[in-house]
């Protein structure tokens, strides 16, 4: 677990210096972020069940939150925390890197931090998606790079995907054109949603077939 | 008559190419495309990107394509009329497809022969005719085509009636009336005249807020009717008729008429007449005096269909669904709002599929393989306003030798939320850029 804080710490020392100029005023804080998820209403998974269907969440991520096409995120077994962040992050318009964020801004415009946390709560009830294969890790999610500073993706994100740690998303049995979508966005900076661009730093050095080898690796999981 | 490279080597290997036999074509052969749209340039496009050895000619008449999907949208702002142009050069230069701009005259069926107004000869394999509508100005008493040009437009296929139209809205009177005449079934677009009501219902609220939009139908409902309604009740202070509201949510009832309303047939909204030079309508209830009138006429299969013999009394052109080959006129397809293919509507969306399914029909049939078992979706959105939008959505599918409308998922419910709308309308304004793409680009 120490060591985990201790590269978590690194990469955000480095990211100060590197995205000074990108990041917005808007940009959460580790505290302003606690706070916010600290007095988050309490969610009713019950109405989030009905939110769903009413605000047509589940027309993309599908009625039991795991997405019928892989050309939108599952959002099924995601952390709450996750979840209610990313609501939050598009009715701010923090999270508009591409046409899809503005669908989710002109939805989430119309959601109370009530009807946000039913929702993040259902979710969160679901049992996340299940594309489990053996296949073994690659070098970047257990070592990382050192080289090239690249935290080893297991020290947030879990080995395979579970997500939670240092309230990182869940991203096991996503569909890999997401988290292929999701690196891309944070590559070009067109994403900023990570707390002290920790994603940005993490996947600023990759390249195109790591990113595909992630995004698979990822999808892959349980 | 143009030959493409490709077939130029080809006739030059075997001698000359109009005594090439079929048979040496194997997998590939010659299409000619009559008509541009929606129907014609999706095909051609599908064709190449999957057969590119097969020689494509669309021969239209107009060098740029100007979309009627979306085109309300030009008469209140939302959009331009350049928007509305679509470039053939994706057509002709990625995909290798000869769009020649000409007019087609002549058909000669038994010889495979196409004749233009230039004088060209385009002989063929498949003949796909994707006209598009002729729209019938004399059905109505007093209406005519010059009419239309000059005093009382229709804009149901764009151009300059739209762009006049869209003027003589900007420069009517404050407190004036917009008087849309509604079509009968079937026609291009089934929401299409109430929902340029709304369009110009929502201009009215901000530049002519004492102007009102009145709609004469001969039909008692259109599609999206009931979205339509409710929509026009929130925004326009619209009143359902009492005998509309059942299985309606809570609606307004306001007490005073809003800026729009719409008249149907039980209560006399039928059209007889229009006298443009009173600017009048005669209906079954009476007359409407308007600043404005628009009249969406009755129509029927695009001139070209009905001159080469592929329409049926109902004057549109009968088909086989599994290939869209003419049942009147064999190795003629047609393709878009030409067809009688019920429930199939006549959309862009619908002449999208159906020009898919002939593409691969058509590659098939020239590889010497079985037809496919084909399948269709159409999904119509329209706006109540700019905001505030829904969608119809159909699967299609062949039961009993006929398309029948299949059961499919869906979530919307009339009244779900306000998201609904908000959605339907950001989806419309997406889908108005990948439709185009999808068979244009």
């Amino acid at each position: 677990m120490r060591t985990l804080i201790l590269s978590l710490l690194v990469v955000s020392s480095i990211t100060a210096h590197a995205t000074e100029n990108v990041v917005p005023k808007s940009e959460w804080s580790a505290k302003s972020l606690r706070q916010a998820l600290e007095s988050r209403p309490t969610g009713d998974p019950l109405r989030g069940k009905d939110l769903n269907t009413q605000h047509m969440c589940a027309s993309c991520h599908g009625k039991e939150g795991i997405a019928p096409t892989p050309n939108w995120p599952s959002v099924a077994g995601q952390l709450e925390s996750y979840t209610f962040k990313m609501l939050l992050d598009y009715q701010s318009g923090a999270r508009n890197e591409d046409n899809r964020a503005n669908i989710m801004t002109a939805v989430v415009d119309m959601l109370s931090p009530q009807d946000m946390s039913d929702l993040a709560s259902y979710y969160a009830s679901l049992a996340a998606p299940d594309m489990s294969t053996t296949m073994p890790p690659p070098a970047l999610v257990t070592k990382g790079d050192p080289q090239r500073l690249i935290t080893p993706c297991a020290s947030c994100h879990g080995l395979t995907g579970q997500g939670g740690i240092k309230g990182t998303p869940a991203i096991a049995g996503q569909s890999a054109d997401t988290l292929k979508r999701a690196l891309v966005f944070y590559q070009s900076g067109e994403r900023q949603s990570d707390l002290y661009s920790v994603m940005r730093q993490a996947t600023k050095r990759l390249t195109a077939d790591e990113i595909d080898q992630l995004g698979y690796y990822y999808s892959a999981q349980n | 008559m143009i030959s493409r490279r490709n077939f130029l080597g080809m006739a030059l290997a075997a001698g000359a190419a109009g005594l090439l036999p079929l048979s040496a074509r194997a997998a590939t052969g010659k299409v000619v495309v009559i008509g541009g749209g929606v129907g014609g340039s999706t095909f051609a496009k599908y064709i190449k990107m999957n057969a590119p050895q097969i020689e494509v000619t669309i021969i239209e008449q107009n060098p740029i394509y100007i979309r009627p999907y979306g085109s309300s949208e030009v008469l209140n702002g939302h959009i331009q009329m350049s928007d509305l142009e679509v470039s053939y050069d994706a057509l002709r230069n990625k995909y290798g497809v000869n769009v020649v701009v000409d007019k087609a005259i002549g058909l000669d069926a038994d010889k495979r022969v196409v004749t233009t107004a230039s004088g060209a000869k385009f002989d063929y394999d498949r003949l796909v005719v994707s006209p598009g509508i002729e729209l019938l100005y004399n059905r109505i008493e007093g209406y005519s085509r010059e009419i239309a040009e000059t005093k009382a437009p229709s804009g149901w296929i764009p151009g300059s009636q739209t762009a006049l139209l869209r003027d003589q809205i900007r420069n009517m009177r404050q407190g004036g009336t917009f008087l849309i005449v509604a079509p009968p079934n079937p026609y291009r677009c089934p929401p299409g005249p109430d929902e340029r009501g709304a369009l110009v219902a929502e201009w009215m609220q901000k530049y002519n807020p004492t102007g009102k939009v009145i709609i004469t139908d001969p039909k008692n409902e259109f599609v999206t009717g009931q979205d339509m309604r409710l929509g026009w009740n929130r925004l326009y202070g619209y009143n359902v008729p009492a005998d509309m509201r059942e299985g309606m949510p809570a609606l307004q009832q306001h007490s005073e008429a809003g800026i729009i309303d719409w008249i149907r047939e039980v209560d006399g909204g039928r059209p007889l007449a229009i006298d443009a030079q009173k600017m009048q309508v005669e209906t079954e209830q009476g007359f409407i005096k308007a600043d404005v009138i628009n009249v969406v006429p009755p129509m029927r299969a695009g001139k070209v269909a009905t001159a080469f013999g592929l329409t049926d009394a109902s004057g549109w052109c009968p088909v086989d669904p599994y290939t869209f080959e003419s049942t009147l006129v064999s190795k003629v397809h047609v393709l878009g709002d030409s067809v009688s293919a019920s429930p199939l509507p006549k959309s862009g969306f619908a002449a999208n599929n159906e020009a898919k399914v002939a593409a691969y029909a058509i590659i098939n049939l020239f590889a010497g393989r079985e037809v496919e078992e084909p399948s269709w979706e159409n999904t119509c959105y329209a706006l109540a306003g700019k905001d505030y939008g829904f969608m119809v959505i159909g699967v299609y599918g062949m039961r009993d030798g006929k398309i029948a409308n299949l059961p499919r998922p869906g979530f919307q419910t009339l009244d779900v939320s306000d998201t609904k709308h908000r959605l339907a309308a950001v989806y419309q304004q997406a889908w108005m850029k990948s439709f185009t793409e999808d068979s244009f680009l």
